[in-house]
Parts: C-alpha cells; structure tokens; sequence
C-alpha cells in the first residue's frame, strides 16, 4: 500500500452561512484501500462533510487535500423514475465530465461504462431502464457511475438505508471490492451495526467526534457523544441501538 | 390522391407555410421534451402571452414583430424574477402576476378603440401570412436552437436527471436551467408568428408529451418529438386546407390529437411511489 | 370627482360595480388559498378552458354560464385523469388541456361568429354583459364558496401547511381540497363576465398576491385580498368606461402595477435599518 493518504483534511469547517458551520473541527486521513463509516445522527452533519469534500459549500475554512479524483454518489430515494434513460445511460453520465462538448460519446467510453456495470454485477441490465430497477440495483448502477468517473475516492450517502438487507449486502460486497482495487471510500451511514464492518469509523455530532478503526473506536463515551440522548446502550457497551426521530 | 396531397402547397403562401412549420417543428418538438423533462410546463405556456405587449407595439410602429416580442420577454422576465425573487411570492405566483398584466396590457393596447391593430392574428397567429424573410429568420434561429440543445446535450440530461450530483459530474443546474429557458424564448419567438401566443405552448408540448410516452430513451424521445411536431405542423395545414378552420389553431388541434393517440400506449416510465396525495397536492404546483 | 361617479348612474355601470362587490369577497377566500396553494396555474386553465363553452352558449342556444360550467367541469375532470391515471405531470397536464380548450373555441367560433370582436369579449371581458342573470350567478358563487369556506376553510389552512399532519389531526383533507377545486371552477366562471376567460387571474390571483406581501395571517391575507380586489375592480371599472377598452384588461393592468408598486414599497420597508442581517 502507498505511503500517501488519499484524502486529507485539517482544521476544516463548512457551513451553507456566514459564520454558521453546519460542521467543523474535522481532521482526518484517508489511505488508499480504505473503507470509511461516516456515523452520526440525522443532521450530524455527514451529509455537509460529503459536499464540503466536493468543494460545493460556500462556508469553508481549514484545507482539504485529495490525490485524486473525487465522485459523488446520491441516495437512490431522490433520483427521477420518469427520466427516459437505461442503466448504462446513467453509467456514461460519469464519463461526461471529461469529455469537450464538441466530441461524441464513442466506443472508449460506452466501454469504460459497461466495465463499471459490470463491476457492480449488472452487466445484464444495461438496457434495462433506470426507472425499472429495483431500489438496490438502481444503487449499485450510480455507484457504478462513480467508478466511470475513474474516481478514487468515492463518497456515498446512506447507500444501505431504503434498500433490504440483502440488496444491502450485495452493495457492501461491491464497495469492498472497490476498496481492493486501492480506493477511498467514504460511506455515510447512521447504522452503528454496520460501521462496525468497515476498516475505519468517522463520528460526526456537528464537529468531528472521533476517528478510528471500529473496535477501539466505537466506545460507549464515543456513541454517547455521537448521538446525545438518542442513545440506549446495552450489553455493557457491546451493543449500542439509537432511537431514530424520523421527521416526515 | 397525389393531387390531394400536393393541392395546398401549389401556391407560394402554401408553400412558404409549409416550410415554416417545418422549421418550427424541429426547434419546437425536441425542446418540449426537455421543458417536460425540467417540469417547466407553466413557463413555456406563459412565456407567450407575455409576448402580447411587445408584439402588439411593434406592429404599431411597424417594427419587426420579432424584435417587439423579444423586447417583451425581457420585460417579463426580469418582473418575474424580480416578483418571485425579490417580493418573494411563489413562482406560480409571480408567474401569474405578470403574465396577467402583460396580457392585459396587450390586450389594452391593440383594442383600445382608436387603434387599428390585427389582435386576432397576434394571439392566434397565421402560418399563411409569414413571408420569405421571416422564414429566414425562423431558420437561423432554428439552427440556433438545435446548435445548442446538441452542444449542451450532455449537460441538460445531467441535471435533469439527478442535478444534486451534477456539479460533480461537470454541469451546474442553475446554469442549465437559464440555458433552457432562454432557448424556450427563442423557440416561443420562432412559434409566436405560426401559432399566435395563445397557442404556442401546443406545439412545444403535446409532441414531447406524446413522444415521452412512446419511447424510453432521451435520443429516442428527442427525435419522435421532432417528427411529431413537424408531422402536427403539416398535417394542421392540410386540416385548415380542407375544413377551412384556422391554420395555427388546427395545428394546435392536430398536435394535441397526437399527444391523446399516446395515452393508451404508454407509459414505460414513472412509476409513481409514495403516500397517496389529495386533489390538491397533485394539481398545485410543485417549488 | 363627479366624472369619476358620474358613469356609476348607468344603470350598467350600477350592475358591473354590484358584480365587483360580490367578486371581492370571493377573491379574498379564494385567492388566499390560490396563493398558499400553489393553485395560479389551476385557476388560469380552469378559466380559460370556459371559452369554447362560451363560444357554442350563443348558437345552442344554452345559457352561457351553464356551458362555461360544463367546459370548466371537463377540464378539471380531464386534469385529474390525466395527472392521476396517465401520470402526466400536472403543469404539462394543464397546458395541454387549456391549449387545447383555446384551439377547439378558436375554430367553433370561426365556425359559428364571422367577426373576430365577439371572440374578444369573451376573452377580455366586457361591460354590457353583466345582466341581472350574471348578478345571479355571482351572487349564488359566493353563497358556494361562504358555504364551502365555512364547511372546510380549516381543513384547507390544515392541510395547506401540512398534509400529513392534516390527515393525522382527523380532518377530511381530500374531500376539503376536491371541494377547494370545485369552488375555485365556480367562482372562475362566475368572474368571467366581468374580467373574460383569459384574465381569471386578475380577480383571483393577482389580488392575493399583492396581499401577501403585506399579511400576517391567512385571515388578514382574506381581508386585505378582497379589499384590493374591490378598489381595484371598481377603479378598472371607471377606467375601461373612461377609455372604452374592455374591464378585465384594464384591472389586470392596475393589478399588476398595484402588485409592482406594493413589491417595491416592501422591499424598500425590508431594507431599512432594522431588519438586520440577511440570515
């Protein structure tokens, strides 16, 4: 593994307001071939971190210094149903950024395209419509958008949530073998069972509460931080469950 | 049958609106899809009315009509924004607000007693009466138009299609989305003389509605929206031809009868999730 | 001062100023909820689609407000069908539907009236049409819509803030928004006599909006909207007298200077000194 991190970030704090940071006090190090959690309540600020890291909130202090390509990868709850494209339409959405205007999309890249499907195991559903994808599947094909961006470092938000535990499964089994290939991704969650599969956890309550590989860094003091008063741990410690207020 | 085919194109008028509608068809058909695609059915209904004041004066002064209804997108425009953004009533609002009062204003001007204009043939228009010159200038715009919807292809399918991500993937929405609306004026400015600017808003819909139904692929909906308008603008001539109705209100008409034979055909796309909405919900407008 | 009064001894003027006192209170329930609402779009196509109803009224020999009804009735029935069971989105639904009532009134009525002015009245208004029988017809609307605004002004305030929250609080959030659409049709094609088929808005809308600006709370949004509603009416009533130009261009005019004028005054009341900061 490389020496250098993929993603540094220090002393930064970001915000949608003059002098109101929706989160701060964030120093972290990304190594290539690293699966990160990004743990914290709703409106912990994850969300904020992902598009601080893209460069897309006006309120920025501190640096961030990426080696590479960043992609960004969206819920599958907010995309368009009722938009007339495939699969693999979606998956070229990824190679446009580099492509000048005045060229055609070619043969490079309909194939770095079908790769990227193919990567995530949806070779088969190329054709098939975007809107006519299960929930999990639609998942994996904006993941797989990703990877055409030819990004190493991929943030995704809350890509298990919305989906059942086996389309969960199966995106988790895509995202490690992203890691393999010697990627960073950063994957915000609010599942602690989950994060505790990752090689390394970020806990965010509005300031970065804590940064660390799962077990040493998922303590009771930690979770409490994390999520305040929605916490209820058991099992001494072992097992922690938050009470989600969902708002409607 | 050959002869009924040819018969309304033996003379130039017949000849010059046939060509007119083509081009207009083609600028009209594939930008519809997209103002569909962009949820912006409203603005390109209103957008044309707001046309009225400025078309009506040039025809006064004997100005270009084109360069009158250009003038009065601009006004309207900058009150909408100005209404929506800066008075902070909803976009519907705004919309209907200005619109309302352009219209009127229009209306005041051509009706008012003392002045002889042609108000019948602004709103309602007159594909037979363009000549040479406009059709010139319908064709320029046109390559105008089509020129940047290719250009801009790639960036208009990224925001519509997620415009959270697009940022990331190299297109701004925001930007996108004036580039839609200022290619809307230019298009309503192209229709506006064909259709009159009550019923502009057929052509640039109905096809891309129609089409979006049918086929399931942007190129695809694209395409058949262009075919569809050109076929709604030739064969709303051939209906005023031979019914002897208007000629921009049967294109109208013909549009729409395309737009209702795609109902039973599709859709393929849209499913439509979630909790159930009342009346309301699903007619109001949507920020 | 007495030219100004002077039209209102006609014995026409007395019948289009009685129809603006009855239209103001109707302006300010309604349109209240219109704007909150998002319902501008609704009430332009609902009022519009009222025109080939009115165009075959005369050769039918029907009375013109029972077919504006019907046209209007078909309009919202079809903007339902097509929003709810073919999925089209609801804007493109309303553009087709009212493009399309636009068209078949434009080739009925080059059918049925040779001359083009008729067409024009229709549109835009006018003030010699406002007979007893009009009177009639607004006076039942706004017994309509007091009933209706009685019945389930709550459940639209409810409702219009949050519908979930509507639905949970026990109110009867579908049936109270089925019965706001129905009203909003009534009272558009009640307006119409006054202010024509394109320039609905002018009466429902505009004054809303201009009240908006300045109101508080719904019920104050209410008060203010129907007394712009009823300065301007009467005042584009003298003026389109004055000027010979139909009624309903003329208050379409002054409400939207009106709107213009109150949208500056308040952006310049909100940039004084005590406002703060922009957050």
């Amino acid at each position: 593994m490389s020496a250098a991190p993929l993603l540094e970030v220090e002393g930064v704090a970001a915000g949608y307001r003059p002098g109101v940071h929706a989160v701060e006090d964030l120093n972290f190090a990304v190594m290539p071939g690293r699966l990160v959690a990004v743990l914290g309540p709703n409106g912990g600020g994850k969300t904020s971190l992902l598009r601080a890291l893209l460069g897309e909130l006006p309120e920025r202090r501190g640096r961030i210094r990426a080696r590479g390509r960043i992609a960004y990868v969206p819920q599958t709850e907010r995309s368009r149903l009722d938009y007339p494209v495939s699969a693999l339409d979606v998956v070229l959405m990824g190679t446009y950024a580099e492509l000048p205007w005045y060229r055609r999309v070619g043969t490079a890249q309909r194939r770095i395209a079908a790769d990227a499907l193919g990567r995530v195991g949806l070779a088969d559903s190329a054709s098939t419509g975007f809107g006519a994808l299960s929930g999990g599947q639609r998942q994996r094909v904006l993941i797989a958008r990703a990877v055409a961006q030819q990004a190493e470092i991929l943030l995704l938000d809350e890509p298990l949530s919305g989906v059942d535990r086996a389309s969960a499964q199966r995106v988790m089994a895509v995202l490690r073998e992203l890691r393999d290939d010697g990627r960073a991704l950063l994957v915000a969650t609010h599942d602690i069972q989950q994060a505790r599969e990752f090689d390394a956890v970020l806990c965010l309550n509005r300031a970065q509460v804590a940064f660390g590989e799962p077990a040493p860094t998922l303590t009771a003091e930690v979770l409490e931080r994390t999520y305040g008063a929605e916490l209820i741990v058991l099992d001494g410690g072992r097992r922690a469950v938050v009470v989600q207020h969902h708002e409607h | 049958m050959l002869d009924a085919l040819i018969d309304p194109f033996r003379q130039g008028i017949g000849q010059r609106a046939l060509i007119e509608v083509i081009v207009l068809g083609l600028a009209c058909g594939p930008l519809g899809a997209w103002v569909l695609l962009y949820r912006q059915s409203y603005a390109a209904e209103s957008i044309a009315h707001a046309m009225l004041p400025g078309l009506v004066v040039a025809s006064l002064a004997g100005l270009p009509l084109t360069l009158g209804a250009g003038a009065g997108l601009v006004v309207a425009a900058v009150a909408i924004v100005f209404a929506s953004r800066v008075a902070r009533v909803g976009a519907d609002v705004a919309v209907a607000v200005v619109v309302t009062a352009m219209l009127a204003t229009g209306a005041l001007l051509a009706l008012s007693p003392d002045v002889p204009a042609r108000l019948g043939e602004l709103l309602f228009g007159d594909p037979l009466s363009v000549t040479s010159g406009e059709i010139l200038v319908s064709a320029l715009l046109t390559a105008g138009v089509l020129i940047a919807l290719g250009a801009r292809h790639r960036d208009l399918a990224l925001a519509g299609f997620d415009p959270a991500t697009a940022p990331s993937l190299g297109a701004a929405p925001g930007r996108v989305e004036l580039t839609l609306l200022v290619l809307l004026a230019v298009t309503t400015l192209i229709a506006v003389q064909a259709l009159g600017n009550l019923l502009v808003v057929a052509i640039v819909i109905a096809p891309g509605a129609a089409a979006l139904r049918v086929a399931s692929r942007l190129i695809a909906v694209l395409a058949l929206s262009a075919g569809l308008a050109v076929l709604a603008g030739v064969g709303g001539l051939y209906l005023s031809h031979y019914v002897n109705v208007a000629a921009g209100a049967a294109i109208a008409l013909v549009a729409i009868a395309l737009f209702a034979l795609s109902l039973p055909v599709g859709p393929h796309l849209g499913i439509v999730r979630g909790r159930r909405r009342s009346p309301v919900e699903t007619i109001g407008a949507r920020a | 001062m007495s030219t100004l009064l002077d039209p209102f001894q006609l014995p026409f003027m007395q019948r289009a100023a009685l129809e603006i006192v009855l239209l103001a209170p109707i302006a300010g329930v309604l349109g209240a909820q219109i704007v909150l609402r998002r319902l501008a779009f609704f009430t332009h196509g609902v009022g519009t689609a009222t025109f080939p109803g009115l165009v075959v009224a005369g050769p039918a020999g029907l009375p013109p407000t029972l077919a504006a009804l019907g046209a209007g009735f078909l309009f919202a029935a079809g903007l339902e069908r097509l929003s709810r069971l073919a999925r089209i989105a609801y804007d493109a639904a309303t553009a087709l539907l009212l493009v399309a009532a636009l068209a078949i009134g434009i080739v009925l009525a080059s059918d049925v009236f040779e001359s083009g002015s008729e067409v024009d009245q229709l549109l835009f208004g006018t003030l010699l049409a406002i007979g007893p029988d009009e009177l009639e017809l607004t006076g039942a609307a706004l017994a309509l819509v007091a009933a209706a605004a009685l019945a389930f002004r709550r459940s639209w305030v409810a409702g219009g803030f949050d519908a979930e929250g509507g639905r949970a609080l026990g109110l009867r959030v579908a049936l109270a928004d089925a019965a706001l659409l129905a009203v909003i049709g009534v009272a558009a094609v009640s307006a119409i006599d006054a202010v024509g088929a394109l320039l609905v808005s002018a009466v429902l809308v505009i004054p809303a909006a201009t009240a908006r600006l300045f109101a508080t709370s719904v019920r104050s949004l209410e008060l203010l909207a129907a007394a712009i509603a009823l300065v301007e009416g009467l005042v584009g009533l003298t003026v389109a007298y004055q000027l010979d130009v139909p009624p309903g261009a003329a208050i379409a005019v002054l409400g939207g200077a009106g709107f213009a004028l109150c949208a500056l005054l308040q952006v310049a009341l909100r940039a004084g000194p005590t406002y703060g900061d922009a957050s």
